[in-house]
């Protein structure tokens, strides 16, 4: 069996996406506190709901990658 | 129970007979009541009694003994009597709990003011028009209390939906909308054939209003109560469409109220489904209050938190329904409202099925307040108002029904209480 070996740098690379996902999901919550004139406070009351679209978000991202990953391995074996 | 003279005034000047201070004064002293009417709610109000500590049920008074039976035993200190004159001849007694088929009510609650008892009757007021006036007549030429057991007046969720409608909660209120659904055929078990019209009194018409008076005037009684006013014409139709059992009052009611100024109750009742079960609804301009949940919900809300908000209309966008008929037309199914508490804290919510065991609907409030009355003298103001106008309301309801044409207000039946 083939060993699969996670790098620093994959880690490093899927903590960065993480956190990129849950700024942009608190940016979503900025935005619909300031389109729905809703109280600061929901920057932090509404936490769980921005955890939630970020691990909805991260998820997202992974299956559009993995597609993407896959597209680029057809096309090199394509062009080899 | 409330707080403040200005809400009593406003909102439900009847608590002002028993605020806690005044309870407070009577703590040591107890009313002597008796029951007349021993079946399963008067039974149900004995349980209630026996929890108001400033009540003392002292007889029982029913002509069938088996439900005399069965009240002198959850209650054995009282005397059971079979003769309600007794009871008002008694001076040792304070008031009466009148909880006999509706046909009766008239009649005892006459004597009974005449022989200067307090009386806590249940709904409705009585079977006839003539009868609600004579006992309206009644009750203002003489110095005692009257209540009629309309509970929601008394619960809470009510009493604070009401307040908050009328504080613009909804914005103006444009209509109502009331149902009671059960399925069930609302008969009791007979032991012998010649008990029939007895024991089943709400399927007759000689006895009963049927949905109307059982059921409906607890409701109308909120609408009358949101509006401030009271219906000035009512049009329905009424029908036996599933219990053909020899029954002679409707299983199948839907009526149309109309107030002065437009507004309008629609009001629908069944006994063979009870997929809608029980709600009364009072419709704003900007949302709509479901009282009997204790919730309302607005048309454009504003307390939804705005991520919640902003996901919604993504979901709607993003799973709307395909057009069925070209893209200019798409059904308008109902929006998913967000109910929001009238009343903080649990509160007690009651689906309708059955109101003779209902906890906490405001039923124990309002015959303690009696019990106070009994000791203070204090009558509640509008009890007997609100009673007379809700009956009225379904007095005038059946008769629209049963002449199948619409039905004006009449004249002669209205009191100085009634606004139009």
């Amino acid at each position: 069996m083939k060993d699969i070996v996670i790098t620093g740098k994959m880690i490093k690379a899927e903590i960065l996406i993480a956190l990129g996902c849950l700024v942009f999901a608190e940016c979503l919550n900025l935005f619909a506190i300031i389109k729905y004139s809703r109280p600061v406070v929901e920057l932090v009351s509404m936490i769980g709901y921005v955890v939630i679209t970020a691990v909805l978000a991260y998820l997202i991202l992974a299956v559009i990658r993995l597609v993407v990953k896959f597209v680029l391995w057809i096309v090199n074996r394509i062009k080899k | 129970m409330a707080g403040g003279a200005a809400f009593l005034a406003s909102t439900a000047p009847w608590l002002s007979s028993c605020t806690p201070e005044k309870l407070a004064e009577v703590k040591k002293e107890k009313a002597r009541v008796a029951l007349i009417g021993s079946g399963s709610r008067g039974q149900y109000h004995i349980h209630n009694l026996m929890n108001i500590p400033h009540a003392e049920l002292v007889a029982i008074c029913d002509n069938y003994q088996v439900n005399l039976d069965a009240a002198l035993t959850i209650c054995p200190t009282a005397k059971g009597v079979k003769d309600y004159r007794e009871v008002l001849s008694d001076p040792t007694i304070d008031g009466v709990i009148i909880a006999t088929p509706l046909y009766n009510h008239a009649s005892i609650t006459l004597d009974a003011i005449s022989a200067g008892k307090h009386v806590f009757c249940e709904k409705s007021m009585a079977r006839t028009m003539d009868e609600c006036l004579a006992v309206y007549n009644s009750y203002v030429n003489h110095n005692v209390a009257l209540y009629y057991c309309m509970q929601r007046m008394y619960d809470e969720k009510y009493i604070k939906g009401i307040k908050q409608i009328k504080d613009g909660l909804i914005g103006d209120v444009v209509g109502m909308r009331c149902h009671w659904f059960r399925n069930a055929d609302w008969r009791r078990p007979v032991p012998s054939p010649e008990l029939e019209r007895q024991i089943n009194w709400r399927l007759y018409k000689e006895y009963s209003g049927g949905l109307m008076t059982e059921l409906a005037t607890h409701q109308l009684e909120v609408c009358n109560w949101a509006a401030g006013k009271i219906p000035t014409q009512v049009v329905g139709m009424g029908d036996i469409v599933y219990w053909k059992d020899g029954r002679e009052v409707y299983d199948s009611v839907s009526l149309t109220y109309r107030y002065a100024d437009g507004r309008k109750i629609n009001y629908e009742s069944l006994i063979s489904n009870k997929y809608n079960g029980m709600e009364d609804q009072i419709l704003g301009h900007n949302g709509t209050v479901d009282l009997t949940r204790g919730v309302y919900y607005l048309e454009e809300d504003n307390m939804i938190p705005g991520m919640r908000q902003l996901l919604d209309q993504i979901k709607t966008k993003a799973f709307a329904s395909i057009p069925t008929a070209g893209p200019s037309w798409k059904p308008e199914l109902k929006s998913d409202y967000v109910p929001h508490p009238l009343v903080s804290g649990g509160i007690s919510v009651n689906a309708g099925q059955s109101m003779i065991s209902a906890d906490h609907d405001g039923s124990d409030e309002i015959l303690s307040a009696f019990c106070q009355s009994c000791i203070t003298g204090e009558k509640a103001d509008d009890v007997v108002g609100e009673a007379y106008s809700s009956t009225m309301l379904c007095l005038l309801g059946n008769k629209a029904m049963e002449e199948g044409r619409m039905v004006e207000f009449p004249e002669e039946y209205k009191i100085p209480y009634m606004k139009f």
